[in-house]
């Protein structure tokens, strides 16, 4: 009876100072490519999604605005959700697992670098197809 | 290097920090907390009935960035080595021992959850103390270290070596899988970030307990309030530990 109980105030120890363990915002964009926001929506970065599942970020927050193609993603982020200034980033795809997905970002770039760059590898016909508009 | 910003809010070893905070701390017993910006003065301690240390002080920021602290601070910067327990855990990680801790992390893990509900909620740091310490084998970390040696094994030049926004989620599953840990419990869902300083790695752990988290995301993220009862409480938790450099051999 005492073990019993025992298991039973575990068990409520256990519930009573559990978190959500999942993740506030979790969207694929394409590929291994994900927005993901772990706790609150400003975390916001675009992550690569990893053999277990789990994902580690290559852009960090304030990631709000993204648009694709098969070979590259394109990225606006305002960093730590400081919304005077806009960054720009280009991603070359990685589509098997790597452990160097940070390796395919160009930027952070201003517009007018970012377009530049864009008609570089020309892929100024890509548009910002997924937008945060709360984080904009 | 420190966090020039911040203020020890224990005087006694466990290291707890105050993010943005501009009080000073101080042991003895426990005070009543000052004035807090739109909320009035509180003249209740919860640190008398819950902390386990019995002497902890409360110092509400000042300021306002502490908000958003996370894009003011650069959590990369280095501080000093943890010199208690992460040896244990470094020479034999299969038998680090967190259980002697259990009732007072569970403590903390209370006294973080009221700190939240009644709205006590000013960001915390755990820096190289007993609860920082229990998330050095929690599987989430462990993930993210796996994924930091497979990364450089077999790399000659570490310098500017890190992971930077390790995510790990285990849904629904995830109290089952924490266990009876009470501050993995707490935690749930994180951040985690690893940087290399010298020969020695820098884990920080972000978290934010909101009404959204604690209600598994059942309440909107956007309906959160940023202060007050049941509002955005963040915390983070740093420790190092020894690179272990018999990993990164191919």
């Amino acid at each position: 009876m005492k073990t019993i109980k025992f298991i039973q105030f575990l068990i409520i120890i256990l519930f009573l100072f559990s978190s959500c363990q999942d993740i506030a915002y979790n969207e694929k964009i394409i590929g291994r490519y994900y927005l993901i926001a772990i706790d609150y929506l400003e975390q916001m970065n675009l992550s690569f999604q990893l053999e277990n599942n789990n994902s580690v970020g290559i852009i960090g927050q304030t990631v709000f605005a993204v648009g694709f193609n098969k070979n590259y993603i394109i990225v606006k982020q305002h960093p730590y959700n400081n919304r005077k200034i806009t960054n720009y980033y280009i991603v070359l795809m990685h589509h098997e697992m790597t452990y160097w997905s940070e390796k395919g970002v160009l930027g952070p770039y201003n517009l007018e670098e970012f377009e530049q760059k864009r008609q570089e590898l020309n892929i100024s016909d890509i548009k910002f197809t997924v937008v945060k508009e709360s984080l904009k | 290097m420190g966090y020039r910003m911040y203020s020890a809010v224990f005087a006694d070893d466990s290291h707890l920090r105050s993010l943005g905070g501009h009080g000073s701390g101080g042991g003895g017993g426990g005070r009543s907390l000052g004035s807090t910006q739109g909320f009035g003065p509180k003249t209740y301690d919860p640190y008398k009935l819950l902390s386990p240390n019995g002497n902890g002080v409360n110092v509400k920021s000042q300021a306002n960035y502490a908000r958003d602290i996370f894009g003011v601070i650069d959590f990369s910067q280095q501080v000093e080595k943890s010199n208690s327990t992460y040896s244990d855990f470094y020479n034999n990680p299969d038998k680090y021992n967190e259980s002697e801790n259990w009732i007072s992390n569970t403590l903390t893990a209370l006294y973080l959850t009221l700190n939240w509900f009644i709205g006590n909620n000013e960001d915390i740091i755990f820096e190289s103390d007993r609860v920082a310490n229990a998330m050095r084998n929690a599987r989430k970390v462990n993930d993210a270290r796996d994924y930091f040696y497979n990364k450089y094994k077999g790399t000659n030049d570490l310098e500017g070596a890190s992971v930077m926004d390790y995510n790990g989620s285990w849904g629904l599953l995830g109290p089952f899988i924490a266990g009876f840990d009470p501050i993995e419990q707490f935690i749930g869902s994180c951040s985690i970030n690893i940087y290399l300083h010298d020969d020695v790695l820098q884990f920080n752990i972000i978290n934010r307990t909101s009404l959204t988290s604690a209600s598994y995301h059942i309440w909107p993220n956007s309906w959160n309030w940023s202060q007050g009862p049941m509002g955005n409480y963040d915390q983070v938790f740093i420790f190092t530990e020894p690179i272990n450099f018999k990993r990164l051999k191919k």
